[in-house]
């Protein structure tokens, strides 16, 4: 019997800890021949740790003229627009908002002109039904033939199942394009609870929704309508990845010795910079008796200009962020390995975890170190207030999750953090994002039942 | 749309104000000088305003306040369309007189747009009320932004005027700044 193909995209690098997860990957390999599908290339070494050495990976290049870019824009603000527009609930009101603002690091003058809003207001009222943006869509794709070596490998494959994990980016509307044209079996791996609750409509009807938790799972039915029985909650492929990695590990690990603050930073557009490190040293002064480990999202300068600005903490440590791990492009050949390594490392034996804005680092720290989560959302310039943060769905990690808008806020947080160690691990944040669940065997549900 | 269209309109003002009345005076000398600050040089100025005026963070409802300002002091047209991107957040000051909620005095600090990755900070736009010369307004606002620019841990602070503005540079090096070509 000719095995399927089974063709997993990988846009972003930040995809490969999830969509290439090992366990996962392995799991998979007993259904069929794995093709993996990438804009970026991988190196020799973790093409050895990925165990994709016997596996096809395509380079996608997409031709991307001006003129369909401006296309595709358009029918992505369709898509964003119709979706905010028609849902009131989980906080997407406030994403709406943001649709017509441009944010910059001063928070001054980001509401596009009035003529956006117009613009956005009516392509809400046209687009509200998913099937009026699928058609624009196609259309789209109609008049825009793409064409690539590439692009002809992959229409060539046959008895595709199709994974796809980010519900935004041009490889993956080109996907859904081709596979709901060759009518490939789909499945949908969201690598974010924001794949399925703040990016849009779904690009094209799976067959099946491998969502992460149960929480992902009420998302899906309720914002995307998705009948029950197309839903298996297969519990953070992520996860499982973290757990392979240190059961592989555990003697190249280093474990941290002394009680930690992990402090992880945000781009400065969506928080001030002046108030993450002005927290950072209000929190290393308060607390000498813990090590702060700060993790500011920026470049290598900053990352040298912030160094020398905490140089007198001692109890502060910088660490780098991770790009594999991270971002959606990098200009840098990435080594995943060390940045898989350098990030467990970073969230591993966490006693509190302190975060500007809310960010997916508080559920990985959460669920290795089951520390406690505190978001700052101190809004000294009054810049988060202004962009309507109060609509913003803080809840989506549970109400463990603690909120700081003062420095003062800020330490009675940690101090309660600090003493308030016993806690249901059924409600813990990571547990909005991850299930206890057998991935082997939700896997093998899924290939066995498409 | 309307801070497009209120920039179009002061922009066209200042024009206007400058080749159509001659308000720019050639007799002065206009040559371009940089300043710089040294953090360890830095001297606070401790004065304070007067009851009836508040120092406070611009916000957009002053837009029009602060244009009026820089036409009153012949700065010429402030694009703050274009310097939204580089004003570092809580870096942009007013001092508004209280009861006639009238702009008196401005600045801000910002990321050099110039400069390479980010390293260079700059104070823009200091003004105040020709008619309140000796509250201090300017001083205060220097003083404080300065301070802003410092805590940013800049590589190289810097602002730019014109050499015939002596009072100003003046005031500049009370605070510790000092000429470029001096260093």
């Amino acid at each position: 019997m000719q095995k399927k193909t089974i063709l997993i995209s990988v846009p972003f690098p930040r995809n490969i800890r999830h969509s290439l997860s090992r366990p996962f990957i392995n799991e998979l390999k007993k259904y069929g021949n794995i093709v993996v599908v990438s804009p970026f290339k991988f190196s020799n070494e973790d093409i050895e740790y990925l165990n994709l050495k016997n596996e096809k990976i395509v380079y996608m290049d997409i031709n991307e003229t001006s003129f369909s870019k401006i296309l595709f824009k358009i029918s992505d603000f369709a898509r964003r627009a119709g979706y905010f527009g028609k849902h009131k609930k989980y906080g997407l009101p406030y994403y709406f908002n943001n649709l017509i603002s441009d944010f910059n690091i001063s928070g001054y003058f980001e509401k596009l002109p009035s003529l956006y809003k117009y613009i956005f207001i009516i392509l809400s009222l046209v687009f509200r039904k998913r099937f009026v943006w699928l058609s624009l869509e196609r259309l789209f794709f109609y008049l825009i033939n793409f064409k690539s070596d590439a692009l002809n490998e992959i229409k060539d494959l046959e008895d595709v199942i199709y994974f796809q994990s980010s519900n935004w980016g041009m490889q993956d509307r080109l996907l859904s394009h081709i596979s709901s044209k060759k009518s490939w079996k789909s499945v949908m791996i969201p690598y974010t609870s924001d794949q399925i609750h703040c990016t849009g409509y779904l690009l094209i009807d799976h067959d099946c929704y491998a969502v992460q938790s149960e929480f992902e799972k009420k998302l899906a039915m309720e914002l995307h309508n998705i009948e029950e029985k197309k839903i298996v909650v297969i519990g953070s492929i992520w996860h499982r990845n973290i757990e392979h990695f240190i059961k592989l590990n555990k003697d190249r690990i280093k474990y941290k010795d002394k009680k930690n603050i992990l402090y992880a930073g945000v781009t400065s557009l969506y928080f001030p910079r002046i108030t993450e490190i002005k927290s950072v040293k209000i929190i290393a002064e308060h607390f000498p008796e813990y090590n702060v480990n700060y993790c500011p999202y920026v470049n290598n300068n900053e990352f040298k200009k912030i160094r020398e600005n905490l140089y007198s903490y001692r109890n502060v440590n910088l660490i780098p962020h991770s790009p594999s791990m991270t971002e959606v492009k990098t200009e840098e050949a990435i080594s995943f390995y060390e940045d898989m390594k350098a990030h467990i490392e970073k969230i591993m034996d966490t006693d509190i975890f302190v975060m500007s804005y809310l960010t997916s680092l508080g559920t990985e720290a959460n669920f290795l170190s089951k520390c406690p989560l505190i978001a700052n959302f101190i809004d000294e310039y009054e810049i988060l207030k202004n962009r309507n943060t109060e609509n913003f769905p803080k809840d989506m990690l549970g109400d463990q999750l603690k909120i700081a808008t003062s420095y003062n806020d800020l330490i009675i947080c940690i101090e309660n953090a600090m003493e308030d160690n016993e806690k249901d691990l059924s409600l813990q944040p990571y547990m909005y994002w991850d299930s206890e669940v057998n991935l082997d065997n939700e896997i093998s549900k899924i290939m066995l039942s498409i | 749309m309307r801070i497009y269209f209120l920039e179009f309109f002061f922009k066209t003002v200042h024009f206007l104000k400058r080749k159509i009345f001659f308000y720019k005076r050639n007799d002065l000398d206009n040559t371009n000088i940089e300043i710089i600050l040294d953090p360890h040089n830095f001297k606070n100025y401790n004065l304070k305003l007067p009851q009836e005026y508040n120092l406070r963070q611009f916000t957009e409802k002053d837009f029009y306040g602060f244009h009026m300002l820089m036409l009153k002091v012949n700065m010429g047209f402030c694009p703050l369309s274009y310097w939204k991107n580089y004003i570092l957040p809580g870096g942009f000051l007013v001092v508004e007189k209280v009861n006639t909620k009238k702009i008196v005095g401005a600045a801000f600090v910002a990321i050099y747009p110039n400069s390479k990755n980010d390293e260079v900070g700059t104070l823009e736009w200091l003004a105040s009320d020709p008619d309140l010369v000796g509250l201090g307004i300017g001083p205060i606002i220097a003083s404080n932004l300065s301070k802003r620019l410092i805590d940013d841990n800049f590589k190289k602070i810097r602002l730019g005027t014109q050499k015939h503005r002596k009072g100003v540079i003046s005031m500049y090096k009370k605070l510790g700044w000092r000429l470029a070509e001096d260093l």
